[in-house]
């Protein structure tokens, strides 16, 4: 037999110990002083996502179980706070679970309370014990109490278990199928287990095109609002990027859909989120390197190791100095102002006025357009990329390929999910590929415009620019790997059973090879 | 899963003390551990504080595991679970003789429901029948508690050529000193007779200690009641030998 988990109201606490004692010839507890407990997740809830949490209690961290209320892992800690980073632990079990979940975001913590324990030993007349109730009841710092029972039945007992079950459903206990820890989870605001980066909307075919762009819009907005504390404070770089991300999407939008929304309104949204991409450009840059340090380092010979560790220097002063610019920008007029007008504009129900044709268009048939206008451009532009393409046309359709990812994105949920996915994954193999070869790029003429501002005297400086050197030198052949390899990745993208696909998507015409 | 038989054909050599005691050990070291209380006196189900069920007997017994098993009980500890003795084992006999396979019985029973333990104790009850054969094929290793006295000795000597005379292989037999008064000088010239020949005979011996047979008051393991008695460090050491000869990582 399992545990059992229930969730007992708290006004009938008093009465269990009564009632356990009417049934059981002993009853033995052994209590637990209150102490505080305190709940992490990361700011995306990946341990709830996966039906964990993770509880700091009396200097021990657990990862728990949500169903099973049993421990996954669980490792000693000193400090008052947990270490943010799955990196920042100590070696060993809890790390390795923590970091198959946390990846790059920072545990948090959520809510902390203040929980009593109450072990009962239910006994037989031979004092045996034939049956365990775990008492946990918690209060949150809003002073909001929640009980619960975890029964564990002990094999061969079932009789006393029963009986044990009677008693706590008899004083309105409900039965769970998880642990009652949910209770004190629900109560995080805001929920990690809300948070989502990408629009899922309930649109439909036939609403008016613009009605679906401010539900976008209003949504996106949301999730730049959500990330700002995130951001402000510096917990991981996963808020800014989602930050960029909503941003970009915005922007897309607007481009995809033109003649949707009046082009007055589409000029002053556009423009603030242009600045809000530019003013947070570098700090994004510099997250970047900063977190493929080991990659970097990995890719160097021994004795050229040490020597790039100063460029990463650079990078985190230069970091420390582009937050600071994102946190003004954060507080400035214009950000503060592009929240208002999306949101403002996300509010109304009007139809555009007459400067925006496609306003009251019907959803479906646009995203067909959009979809089907947007893969016909990637297939031209990739048929066009030969072996002496400059990169520039290549960097081009990686532009083209992630408009099509968003109108894909976008409207996906007015189509078969069996299809979106698998577009989705088809041109994600392409888009790897191409932003790959975009990072390699851009990391090359980085790395070298830092190398130009060197005059090596010292030793160390010298070591610095030779391993800044020995980078390029492997970034580059990575690049023309990549691009040796171009053709083979397109043609998969560019195949008839693609085609089909999108032209059953979208009821177009594939276009002809 | 290992077997591990607690046997001798004699009583009252602290063979059911050894069951309980080292079994609650293995149990504590995070081990699935099962006892499986074969004598119908029952004194390691005493010692648990666990009855058997009115239904329980020895066809069910020899059924299958899957009613066997439905008669397994919990332990006041973790891990440690116990299939407790019934009175009608005395006829277990008298029902195998009427059995084809009637050796493998007990193998058969015990393969049926032991995946989940580590580790299961047998505690035999102390006689040279059907039942001890039936032990003696299901069980990995056989451990042998003897007083040291000459007719312990001598009993030790019985079941070994009774091994040999059956084709069993006498390696699974591995006897150890149990009861040992230092004070008597009968026993530690045994004692030391068979430590100077060192063959089979476990390095460790369990003394003779008025906390062992305090056991039957408070009815729980003495390894578990009171861990830094020389008793138990007694068993410790025991144990700790006795999974070294078993191949196991301490």
């Amino acid at each position: 037999m399992k545990t059992i988990h229930y969730r007992l109201p708290t006004k009938h606490l008093a009465s269990l110990k009564k009632e356990l004692f009417k049934t059981f010839a002993g009853v033995t507890e052994e209590a637990t002083p209150a102490a505080p407990l305190a709940i992490y997740d990361t700011f995306d809830g990946g341990l709830y996502r996966k039906g964990q949490t993770m509880i700091q209690e009396n200097g021990l961290l657990r990862i728990f179980d949500i169903q099973s209320g049993s421990d996954l892992a669980s490792a000693a800690i000193s400090k008052a706070t947990a270490p943010r980073f799955h990196w920042e632990y100590p070696e060993g079990s809890f790390r390795d679970h923590l970091s198959g979940i946390s990846g790059i975001r920072a545990l948090l913590p959520l809510i902390t309370a203040k929980k009593t324990k109450t072990m009962f030993h239910l006994l037989n007349s031979d004092d045996k014990t034939v049956c365990r109730m775990h008492l946990e009841r918690f209060v949150t710092d809003e002073q909001e109490a929640i009980a619960g029972v975890t029964l564990s039945p002990i094999r061969g007992y079932r009789k006393e278990a029963n009986a044990a079950a009677a008693i706590l459903s008899a004083i309105g206990g409900i039965r769970l199928s998880h642990h009652p820890i949910v209770f004190v989870l629900e109560k995080i605001s805001p929920n990690p287990a809300d948070y989502q980066a990408k629009p899922v909307l309930p649109l439909e075919p036939d609403m008016p095109a613009v009605a679906a762009v401010r539900m976008i819009l209003g949504f996106l907005a949301g999730v730049m609002q959500r990330n700002e504390e995130g951001i402000r404070r510096d917990f991981d770089t996963e808020f800014l990027h989602d930050f960029r991300v909503a941003v970009r999407r915005s922007r897309s939008l607007l481009t995809l859909t033109k003649g949707v929304v009046s082009p007055e309104v589409s000029a002053v949204l556009t423009a603030d989120l242009r600045a809000a991409g530019k003013a947070t450009n570098v700090q994004r840059d510099m997250d970047v390197y900063i977190l493929d340090q080991g990659v970097y380092e990995a890719l160097l010979p021994e004795p050229l190791k040490p020597a790039i560790r100063p460029l990463f220097t650079t990078l985190r002063r230069r970091r420390t100095a582009a937050l600071k610019k994102t946190k003004q920008f954060l507080a400035a007029d214009v950000y503060r102002n592009l929240q208002r007008h999306i949101n403002d504009y996300a509010a109304q129900d009007s139809i555009d006025p007459s400067d925006a044709p496609q306003a009251d268009a019907p959803l479906l048939a646009l995203a067909q357009k959009v979809i089907t206008s947007r893969y016909r451009k990637v297939v031209k532009s990739g048929r066009r990329i030969s072996g002496e393409t400059p990169d520039a046309d290549i960097h081009q359709l990686r532009i083209e390929c992630k408009k099509l990812r968003y109108a894909l994105e976008f409207f996906s949920p007015l189509f078969p999910p069996s299809d979106m996915t698998r577009l989705i994954k088809q041109l994600k193999m392409l888009q790897d590929h191409l932003g790959r070869f975009n990072d390699l790029a851009v990391q090359q003429e980085f790395l070298g415009a830092y190398l130009d501002r060197m005059t090596p005297t010292t030793a160390g400086a010298i070591g610095t620019a030779a391993a800044t050197g020995a980078l390029i030198g492997i970034l580059h052949q990575e690049q023309r790997h990549l691009r040796a390899k171009f053709s083979d990745v397109f043609d998969t993208f560019d195949s008839a059973d693609n085609a089909e696909r999108y032209q059953r998507l979208t009821g177009q015409k594939e276009p002809s090879k | 899963v290992k077997i591990l038989a607690f046997y001798n054909m004699k009583g009252g050599v602290g063979k059911t003390a050894s069951c309980v005691n080292l079994a609650y050990l293995s149990a504590a070291e995070g081990r699935p551990t099962l006892i499986c209380d074969l004598d119908p006196q029952g004194a390691t189900s005493f010692y648990y504080r666990i009855n058997p069920s009115g239904s329980h007997d020895d066809r069910k017994l020899l059924k299958g595991g899957r009613k066997a098993a439905r008669e397994v009980r919990g332990t006041d500890f973790p891990n440690l679970d116990l299939l407790p003795a019934d009175l009608s084992y005395r006829n277990l006999d008298i029902v195998l003789d009427g059995k084809k396979r009637s050796k493998k019985r007990l193998r058969e029973m015990l393969d049926t429901f032991t995946p989940d333990y580590s580790y299961v104790f047998l505690d035999c009850p102390p006689n040279l029948t059907l039942v001890s054969e039936n032990i003696f094929i299901a069980a990995h290793y056989i451990w042998v508690p003897m007083i040291p006295t000459v007719l312990s000795v001598l009993s030790f000597k019985k079941l070994l050529s009774f091994f040999k005379a059956e084709k069993y292989d006498t390696r699974r037999l591995h006897p150890f000193f149990s009861m040992v008064e230092r004070r008597k000088l009968i026993h530690r010239q045994t004692v030391e007779e068979k430590d100077g020949k060192k063959k089979r005979v476990m390095q460790t011996a369990i003394p003779y200690l008025s906390e062992v047979e305090k056991m039957g008051l408070y009815r729980a393991p003495l390894t578990q009641r009171y861990p830094n008695s020389r008793a138990s460090k007694a068993y410790h050491d025991l144990w700790r030998e006795m999974k070294a000869l078993m191949g196991e990582k301490h």
